[in-house]
């Protein structure tokens, strides 16, 4: 049987081709973008810290702007990521505590709750500068972002919401994980 | 023979990418179709007010304050078994429920619902143990052992309580659901079916007897299954704050025309709480505080719970959330 060749004087089969990337370059510039929008949207502004998992919700507001954040899991509590103080003590803090709390003695004061209210009054204290030079508005100056554990009590929650209100943080917002519906 | 040296010529070729390209061109849509990004939300969640924590003398200036700028001053009181509804004029019977547990392990993707027992965190004179654990041995399941860390959602099953005295009959409590399947989605609608508020018995699911043909009734829209609920509250911003405009719409209206596509079944106690939520702000729609709730709870009742309350209470239109504490005496 006569072979078919080309002009080279080759059969056909042997040509060689170059690999076409030019779609696959297309593709991946797409998948690029879609993943950079992604997570451009809400992966990076919160992150959680470990041992804490957050409770569903249906929510869907976005956090908009880093702000303070203060995450509550099983065994500590973290301001901004730093180890503050163990949330077992935070836990065991009573109202009537919190009450007397400025009028009472230094060596009554809970340990943990003087360290956690000073940090977050430095904290606020930062924030009251940077609001008297106009670099933040009122209400993000009192914005905190609350991160607590799914398995934590009620108590605990109570306590450090009234911690926050104390040392001037009254706009509270807590995360949680946005399930669908 | 003259010696010859023999040479191997290698070809050398390049990797044929073509197979390994095609695999790729379709794996990334399937990844990237099935993967769940998970997303943080937040919730707004208002200052627990000073009612309550004050002298006698403040608290009734406040009262005073309250009654006349018609307030309504909504209130749901949340313990480990019930829930009561309360505004300034009124006090609604507790909803009792009893509570299971959804875990999903994250290592094998297991699913499996267990009840959870009060009465084991408890001593005898009903204080709650904190220093106890819950014991690993009740959360083994068929699917395996399941962590804390691990409990996807939490299902409150409502129990009966009887008409003349209130009390608990110890049973779950039955009322009607609708089944359909949406025309739109093509998926299952599993909606619970009501009347509006009976005086005597205000958030009762409906008696066996208590529905016919023709009967008006509301519906409420869940999907797949009593416990995930979805509707529809429209928002309007007004002075930068979402606000819910028609709550109703949270609720449909039709009449029963094929009682071939209702059913009774034990009734979950979230949706007890959303029928509750919308009647009393529709009762309410003159108060100035028509959009928010406070939420008093016991100090052991699970975090996670309260925001899936929270869910109910932002989906029937009460946007602006309060925590408060609930206290002992």
């Amino acid at each position: 049987m006569p072979k078919i060749r080309g002009r080279a004087g080759n059969s056909l089969g042997e040509d060689t081709m170059a690999l076409n990337i030019t779609s696959m370059m297309d593709m991946f510039t797409i998948i690029l973008l879609f993943l950079l929008k992604s997570y451009s949207a809400d992966g990076s502004i919160l992150t959680t810290s470990d041992n804490l998992s957050l409770p569903n919700s249906l929510a869907k507001d976005k956090p908009k702007q880093v702000k303070l954040q203060l995450a509550v899991s099983p065994d500590r509590i973290l301001l901004d990521n730093k180890e503050l103080v163990s949330t077992e003590e935070i836990r065991k803090i009573t109202d009537s505590i919190l009450v007397t709390f400025d009028t009472s003695a230094a060596e009554d004061k809970p340990v943990a709750l003087q360290m956690l209210e000073d940090t977050l009054k430095m904290h606020m204290n930062a924030r009251k500068q940077l609001f008297a030079l106009n670099e933040i508005s009122e209400k993000s100056m009192k914005q905190i972002i609350i991160q607590v554990d799914k398995s934590m009590h009620m108590g605990v929650v109570h306590n450090i919401m009234k911690i926050c209100a104390r040392t001037g943080f009254t706009g509270m917002k807590f995360a949680v994980m946005s399930r669908q519906e | 023979m003259a010696n010859k040296i023999k040479t191997n010529e290698i070809k050398v070729e390049d990797i044929d990418f073509k197979p390994f390209m095609n695999l790729m061109v379709v794996l990334i849509p399937l990844l990237l179709a099935s993967a769940q990004f998970a997303k943080i939300a937040t919730i707004d969640i208002n200052l627990p007010e000073n009612r309550g924590s004050s002298t006698d003398v403040q608290d009734k200036k406040k009262d005073l304050k309250d009654k006349q700028e018609e307030k309504m001053v909504f209130t749901a009181l949340l313990t480990d078994t019930a829930m009561t509804l309360m505004t300034k004029n009124a006090m609604l019977a507790s909803i009792h429920y009893n509570e299971k547990h959804v875990y999903v392990s994250g290592a094998t993707n297991n699913k499996d619902t267990l009840p959870y027992k009060h009465s084991v965190m408890y001593d005898d004179s009903g204080n709650y143990l904190f220093e106890k654990e819950y014991p690993d041995s009740l959360m083994r399941s068929e699917a395996g052992q399941f962590t804390t860390r691990e409990r996807q959602e939490i299902l409150l099953g409502a129990m009966e309580i009887n008409q003349e005295d209130f009390e608990k009959t110890g049973k779950a409590w039955t009322g009607w659901y609708r089944f359909d399947v949406d025309t739109a989605s093509g998926l299952r609608m599993i909606e619970y079916v009501t009347k509006s508020f009976d005086g005597d018995r205000p958030f009762f699911p409906l008696e066996e007897d208590e529905l016919k043909v023709g009967d008006k009734v509301y519906l409420f829209t869940t999907r797949m299954s009593p416990y995930t609920r979805t509707d529809s509250v429209v928002y309007k911003v007004v002075n930068d704050e979402k606000e819910p405009q028609d709550t109703i719409k949270a609720r449909r209206v039709i009449k029963v025309a094929d009682m071939d596509k209702y059913r009774r079944m034990p009734v979950s106690a979230y949706d007890i709480l959303k029928h509750a939520f919308i009647e009393v702000r529709t009762r309410n729609k003159e108060a100035k505080d028509r959009n928010s709730l406070i939420i008093a709870s016991e100090q052991q009742v699970f975090y996670d719970k309260v925001v899936q309350i929270m869910d109910v209470a932002r989906k029937s239109g009460l946007v602006n959330l309060s925590l408060n504490g609930l206290r002992a005496n």
